[in-house]
């Protein structure tokens, strides 16, 4: 027998005779072999399965969805698939946006000549122009025009590439310069368009667990920088300064004493709000960034050649320093007349951004052209900012005088029983808007009061006059600001026009104050 | 084929990441490279992945010596901070209470590493970008920290410039459309669009480029970068799905957050990953409370500026239109560059434009102006004109630009009965195939596909992104090396961009320059994968390009349109377009040599790679098949080899 033949081999007798705690040891080993070989086995198989459909992977990842969507058998899913029917790509993506589009509908005038103080609006012509943010009346300057003619015969039109690969020309360079001398900034930076530099600037500093506080109305591009910055976010009410300190005082509160500062908190306001023409009072923003150790943005897009005795903007108009603002922004768009925008400080601000400001970095440089365009302005501000910054504050006085009557020295003021005047006596952007509140959340009203306002609006162009109504902006909480008429002043309008203007604008709101 | 090759690409990515640990595992069989519909839900990849695969075909010497220049380079840079902060306070501090205004941490690349090299970026030109241009020479300042300009100039052949269509010369490019809109219409508009006015040029360009599209409508915006940063969100929203390729441009990145949508990512250029993705997002629906998504908006860019790879639009189309997601298509450099008329890359995949529910576009590249554009159907545009806060809210695009880039649409539409447009387009294309073809016979590690104007060239280490730069503009070649922040920190590369405006010589010079140059940075790391290696092309081969290459060795002209697309689509549609064209002799050739190309399946393993290499070396070039094959080689051993069929792909 072979099993006799082992049995009595010398190998196994030794085996057999070693002693009885040996094999109790062996036994355990084995079973403990067989048990991680199992374990082993069932991971091998698991993990194999895991990653060969990535899709299970993915789901175990987000199973907040369906939570019985890993239970489902293949023929439920491609019957959920099959029945899945998109919405219409025109549909609104969001409530608020539910009934604007309607309301807008048309909203857009040809413009077919430049955007001078008078211009060809539609059928319209010579309409006096109270839409464009000419501040200065740089617009249609031949010291302008010539020099971007001579740019353009030596670099061309476009910059064919980003500022990092070969877009950059000396015009750049220079427009930088002499924006950041003309500030009083020690460095500037240029982007090839305004309404991309807030929305670049804030999430290049601000960051996940950072502090931004808001004025309330900013321009929707402070609104998408913040909502990129993923930083903590509370607003103030528009020229509400005790708020504002509230806010921060409860912030600064909870900081641990003696402790290493590590959240970034900033203050963002715009120099003149852009939708209720408050300006912001940076005297106490600065008083309180030196009690209370937070950061100032100012974004000066509407004050650049429209306040400050020569006008340099706010910080001139307060009589500060530069230095005083942390991070200065400014849209080129307005009183510059030109396309592109600027962010000025120290250099650190500055380079940061040349590898962190995602609208510098990924985006293509502007065209020279409109780089030349910006610094032939700046020099016609040096050199006349006085007498035009002066005619533009006697314009606005004129415009609010005719049109607020006696109440124009203060700030909103109700015209009539059914509008009310919003803005900064000072301010170049004076805001008409119904006296009576609409609640911010009643998307459907403000749709239907844009509408109104944009009939005014056409109402009076067969008179001469053009004014805008600008598009909402969006409020933190996803609701609509209130809607109203903005009108711009431009130091090359006319007193008497700007009278004659008031006085229609008057007569138009009147007709329309019955229609509600 | 490029389906195939692509899946066979995925699948190798997903295989490397199943046995990452396995170091030692040669091949990937072409087993798992599961393709055609029986494999529709393929496995999803993450976007880490997706540069896992890219890594993958880099030789370990150079990936160990490149991890080892950044471990260097960041050891260095911890030093000079520590004592940084130890002997120079005021420098490194921060105003007292104030929390630093960037972090060490997040600044650190900056001030390590760009600033060392920072003399190969934004170097300031004086000259219109052309295709010579004047750059303007630097030097330290003495805190080393900033770049002050010289009075020296060098003229450099620019290799750097999306200037595709040469409008950015001054003969060809600015002319009096631009003075005399100057003077009409204002350089700016200081008002926004709606509520107040838009500029009638700006109206009329519009007009002009939903004429050119084949679309019903068309919006213009001030900056491409702003189009989608700005107008996305007035697509979606939340409640819906972006689903994005993973190489996507940082704009559409920036607008797909601000949307509020849910964002998914699928694997690079990857119909099936798209596909799997879209299905999963279907299936789970919204986050708790699964209900169905509102909607699904695919979005994908034409050319990958920095991979100079062309979407696969036809099979994203297909599943675009299987499923009834929205498709997105970012041209911002495909628009004027590709295609035989310029329209795109619509036209150079043969697809309708109608199936593309959202065209969009840049006039800063092939029209050397700046602006975007967004085309589609007019109820769409309508939401985005009247609701968009980039429309509303933004001051528009200069009227100057405007009348500019609607004077090139009518030279591309050839309305002026010039045939400059038809000309450039030509000239671009053929400049391209001819440099890329050159890059790639010197050996040069090159990625992308064979049409594309933007030809990346592989440094992958750093002290090699700053050499290269730095030794072609000594030559005068003006020539973009891309780092981190904008490719994966190991994918270095220098960026080629090809115009219309480049003459031959030209490009002749440049060749060489690159020789000399790349024999002494010892880049040319496809002549060092190995001799067997050599046959194949490290760009994404195409049928096309297989037939570009027999063309070029008949030394005939180059295919029309008609064929161009029957290559890309359709071996059997190649020899009706050769046949019905009765063109030249040469794509009779390849158009047969198609056909007749044996259905073959291959399993390979690991032993056998090397062997399976060589029979297709000798019968590869036969078969279309062959192109599929993805190896990659290092120190003479077979790592991985991929093979695809391509019947099972048609089928």
């Amino acid at each position: 027998m072979p099993l006799t033949f082992v049995l009595e081999s010398a190998t196994v007798q030794r085996w057999l005779s070693l002693g009885i705690h040996f094999h109790v040891i062996e036994a355990l080993a084995l079973v403990m072999t067989v048990y991680f070989l199992i374990q082993r086995s069932y991971k091998l198989q698991s993990k194999k399965r895991k990653s060969s459909s990535g899709q299970q992977q993915l789901q175990q990842r987000h199973t907040r969805g369906r939570g019985d969507a890993q239970t489902l058998s293949e023929q439920e899913k491609a019957a959920l698939i099959a029945s899945w029917r998109p919405a219409p790509l025109a549909d609104a993506p969001r409530k608020a946006e539910m009934d604007l589009l309607e309301a807008n509908r048309s909203a857009v005038l040809q413009l077919s000549s430049a955007a001078m103080p008078r211009c060809d609006v539609d059928n319209h012509k010579n309409v006096l122009n109270l839409a464009a943010t000419n501040f200065a009346n740089v617009l249609g300057d031949v010291r302008v025009e010539d020099a971007c003619v001579r740019t353009m015969q030596q670099f061309g039109l476009g910059s064919c590439g980003p500022r990092g690969f070969y877009g950059t020309t000396t015009e750049h360079m220079r427009c930088e310069e002499v924006f950041a001398k003309w500030t009083g900034a020690p460095e500037c930076i240029s982007y090839s368009f305004g309404s991309s530099v807030p929305s670049s600037v804030i999430p290049a500093f601000c960051k996940r667990d950072d502090l931004v506080v808001c004025e309330e109305g900013c321009n929707f591009s402070i609104q998408n920088g913040v909502t990129l910055s993923r930083s903590i976010v509370k607003y103030f009410k528009a020229g509400d300064y005790d708020e504002l300190e509230q806010i921060i005082q409860h912030v600064v509160a909870r900081d641990k004493p003696r402790a290493r500062m590590t959240q970034r908190r900033f203050v963002v306001v715009e120099a003149i709000n852009s939708t209720y023409g408050t300006i912001a009072r940076l005297d106490k923003l600065v008083e309180f960034r030196n009690k209370y150790k937070f950061r100032i943005m100012l974004d000066e897009s509407y004050s650049l050649g429209a306040l400050g005795a020569s006008g340099r903007g706010l910080v001139e108009h307060f009589g500060l320093q530069r230095a005083d603002v942390d991070i200065t922004m400014a849209d080129a768009g307005n009183a510059l007349c030109s396309v592109g925008g600027f962010c000025c400080g120290e250099p650190t601000v500055v380079r940061h951004q040349r590898l962190s400001g995602a609208g510098y970095c990924f985006s293509a440089a502007q065209p020279p052209f409109l780089a030349t365009a910006c610094v032939e302005a700046i020099h016609i501000l040096e050199q006349e900012g006085k007498a035009r910054t002066d005619k533009l504050r006697r314009n606005v006085q004129v415009f609010r005088k005719a049109l607020c009557g006696e109440f124009f020295t203060a700030g909103a003021v109700k015209i009539s029983d059914a509008w009310k005047v919003d803005g900064d006596v000072l301010s170049p952007l004076i805001f008409i808007r119904p006296a009576e509140e609409t609640s911010c959340e009643n998307a459907a009203a403000l749709a239907q009061q844009q509408r109104r306002l944009l009939n005014i609006r056409d109402a009076l162009l067969p008179r001469g006059v053009m004014v805008a109504v600008p598009h909402q902006a969006e409020l933190y909480n996803g609701s609509l600001s209130i809607p109203g008429l903005r009108i711009a002043i431009s130091a090359g309008h006319e007193a008497e026009d700007l009278e004659f203007a008031a006085a229609e604008v008057r007569a138009v709101l009147s007709l329309h104050e019955s229609e509600r | 084929m490029a389906r195939a090759h692509a899946a066979a690409l995925g699948a190798a990515a997903t295989s490397a990441q199943a046995d990452a640990d396995a170091a030692g595992s040669l091949a990937r069989s072409a087993a798992t490279a599961k393709t055609g519909p029986s494999a529709s839900v393929a496995p999803a990849k993450s976007p880490a992945d997706v540069h896992r695969s890219q890594e993958d075909e880099v030789p370990y010497l150079i990936l160990f010596m490149t991890y080892a220049s950044y471990v260097g380079l960041i050891v260095i840079g911890y030093v000079r901070d520590l004592f940084g902060q130890l002997f120079k306070r005021e420098e490194y501090g921060t105003e007292a209470g104030f929390a630093p205004l960037v972090n060490g941490k997040e600044d650190f690349y900056t001030r390590r590493m760009y600033q060392r090299i920072q003399d190969c970026w934004a170097r300031p030109i004086c000259s219109t970008p052309g295709a010579w241009i004047d750059v303007v020479m630097r030097r330290a300042s003495r805190d080393r920290k900033t770049l002050c300009s010289t009075n020296a100039r060098a003229h450099c052949l620019n290799l750097g410039s999306y200037n595709y269509l040469g409008y950015g010369e001054i003969p060809g490019g600015v002319n009096d459309v631009v003075y005399d809109a100057m003077h009409n219409f204002g350089i700016g508009v200081p008002a926004p669009a709606l509520g107040a006015c838009q500029s009638a040029a700006v109206t009329s360009l519009e007009r002009t480029v939903a004429e050119f599209l084949g679309k019903e409508a068309a919006v213009v915006s001030g900056m491409g970068f702003a189009t989608n940063a700005q107008l996305i969100p007035a697509l979606v929203g939340p409640g819906c799905v972006i689903l994005s390729d993973a190489l996507n441009h940082s704009s559409i990145v920036v607008g797909a957050r601000l949307s509020g949508a849910r964002i998914r990512v699928f694997a690079h250029n990857d119909a099936h990953s798209l596909e799997a993705e879209l299905r999963e997002a279907i299936v789970e629906g919204q986050p708790h409370s699964g209900e169905p998504w509102n909607k699904i908006l695919i979005i994908v860019e034409g050319v990958y500026s920095m991979e100079g790879e062309v979407c696969e639009l036809a099979e994203i189309v297909a599943v675009k239109k299987k499923y009834g997601a929205y498709l997105y298509l970012d041209e911002a450099h495909s628009i004027g560059a590709l295609g035989a008329t310029g329209r795109g890359v619509t036209e150079y995949a043969g697809v309708n434009p109608a199936d593309v529910d959202i065209l969009m576009g840049t006039f800063t590249k092939s029209f050397g102006a700046v602006g975007g554009y967004i085309a589609s159907d007019q109820c769409v545009i309508d939401r985005v004109r009247y609701t968009a806060a980039g429309c509303v809210n933004t001051y528009p695009m200069s009227p100057v630009c405007a009348r500019h880039v609607e004077w090139v649409f009518h030279q591309l539409d050839d309305r002026d009965r010039s045939g400059i447009g038809g000309a450039k387009i030509k000239s671009l294309r053929d400049n391209s195939i001819y440099f890329r073809q050159r890059l790639e016979e010197m050996g040069l590690l090159i990625y992308g596909d064979y049409d594309s104007p933007v030809i990346p060239i592989m440094l992958f280490q750093p002290g090699k992104i700053a050499a290269f730069s730095r030794e072609c503009l000594k030559r005068q070649v003006a020539v973009v090396v891309v780092g981190f922040p904008a490719t994966p920190l190991i994918l270095s590369r220098a960026r080629i961009c090809i115009s219309a405006a480049h003459t031959r010589e030209d490009l002749d010079m440049a060749i060489e320059v690159f020789d000399e140059v790349s024999e002494l940075l010892q880049i040319k790391y496809r002549r060092k994968l190995g001799a067997s290696a050599s046959s194949s092309s490290s760009s994404r081969i195409t049928d096309h390009s297989k037939v570009e290459a027999c063309v070029r060795n008949e030394r005939l002209a180059p295919p029309s349109r008609a064929e161009q697309v029957a290559a890309r689509n359709d071996n059997h549609a190649l020899v009706e377009a050769a046949g019905n064209e009765s063109s030249s002799p040469a794509y009779q050739k390849a158009a047969s040599m198609a056909l007749s190309a044996p259905y073959q399946r291959r399993s390979t393993k690991a032993n056998g790679a090397m062997e399976e290499l060589d029979h297709h070396e000798i019968h590869g070039d036969k078969s279309p098949d062959c192109v599929g094959f993805e190896h990659r080689l290092c120190n003479g051993v077979c790592r991985s080899v991929s093979v695809s069929d391509t019947m099972t792909l048609r089928a």
